[in-house]
């Protein structure tokens, strides 16, 4: 798939699409966090309540009931790794 | 006593399968779903045994070491509920008399002459390695969370209190520190006051069954919702992948 110019279209498109949505994952990653953290980190009653709520909500994840899904995603996250691997 | 023993072995035999189970847990057995009913019968009048075997001071010591609210007078098999739940391995603190009902508590039986130091380890050597990590990794939780919660404050704990014992003086007693009009109101108060206290806890049990179904619900919306989250991840893992085969295949027949 090369045009006249000798480019590689489809490398281009690839490297295209993992910049515009890698930037994107990373941006929108950062602005969750950092929402959280602020939210979180005012010393105020209303936050201080909610950060304990947070805190035992995560704790009391039942990480067992959800093991089978986790480790789906890791399996799938491996391949997918192994494959960006076998590509670089 | 005998009559009693014969009693709540009938009354256990009785029982069924989960609500043994449940009452064995209670006590600081580590049954599984699965125990056979004949198995955790068994078990239970072991541990029950052993109860009576036990000096109730020892346990009494062992409770006020752990800060458990508790009545000086509680019985044996209160003081065995409120200890079963301990999984710690630090014991500064703990009387030799405690540290050793705790070790047969735990399936760990003193040997003659065994110092203190020796039984520690061997009480915080149980469960094995995957015994040592849990505690380890419970540890470091309990530091981190305690961080978050309570922030730096460091409180030293205050003097061991006992629960207030149930149970009124009686009215001749009233009568003879108030006078017979004063020892009478008090007495009726008292009533009055009971019945009240009764109505009241009543009241809490039914908001605290309200709170916990509450919980409940939010406890497996916030489980359903990480599942989703899980199953989201999950496509987009799919995707990439596709896309990434599809990148392979490509390269394969890519001309060089």
């Amino acid at each position: 798939m090369h045009d006249l110019t000798g480019a590689d279209i489809f490398g281009v498109y690839r490297t295209t699409l993992a910049i515009v949505f890698g930037t994107y994952a990373v941006v929108k990653t950062v602005h969750f966090v950092l929402g959280w953290q602020t939210a979180t980190s005012r010393a105020s009653r209303p936050e201080a309540i909610m950060r304990r709520w947070l805190v035992v909500s995560l704790l009391r994840i039942r990480l067992r009931r959800l093991s089978w899904e986790l480790i789906k995603t890791g399996l799938l996250a491996a391949v997918f790794i192994y494959l960006v691997w076998v590509q670089t | 006593m005998t009559a009693e023993k014969g009693s709540t072995s009938t009354s256990l035999a009785d029982l069924p399968l989960d609500e043994l189970i449940r009452y064995g847990r209670e006590l600081g057995l580590l049954l599984a779903d699965d125990t056979p009913q004949g198995e955790a019968l068994r078990l239970i009048r072991q541990r029950q045994e052993l109860l009576v075997s036990l000096d109730r001071e020892a346990l009494l010591d062992i409770v006020v070491w752990m800060r458990r609210p508790v009545r000086q007078s509680a019985g044996k098999e209160a003081l065995a509920r409120e200890i079963a739940g301990w999984d710690g391995a630090k014991f500064t603190g703990l009387s030799d008399r405690g540290l050793n009902a705790l070790a047969r508590l735990h399936g760990i039986e003193p040997a003659d002459n065994e110092s203190r130091g020796h039984l520690e380890k061997r009480l915080a050597h149980r469960g094995g390695l995957w015994g040592r990590v849990r505690r380890k990794r419970r540890r470091v939780m309990g530091r981190v969370v305690s961080r978050l919660v309570e922030g730096d404050r460091q409180e030293a704990p205050g003097e061991y209190r006992f629960l207030p014992e149930d149970g009124q003086p009686s009215l001749k007693r009233e009568i003879e520190t108030q006078g017979v009009v004063g020892g009478i109101a008090r007495k009726l108060r008292g009533v009055a006051d009971d019945y009240v206290r009764e109505k009241l806890d009543e009241i809490e049990a039914r908001i605290d069954r309200k709170l916990d179904e509450i919980d409940q619900r939010l406890a497996e919306w916030r489980d359903r919702e990480v599942a989703n989250r899980l199953r989201i991840l999950r496509i987009t893992l799919i995707f990439s992948i596709l896309v990434a085969l599809v990148c392979l295949v490509y390269d394969y027949f890519r001309p060089r």
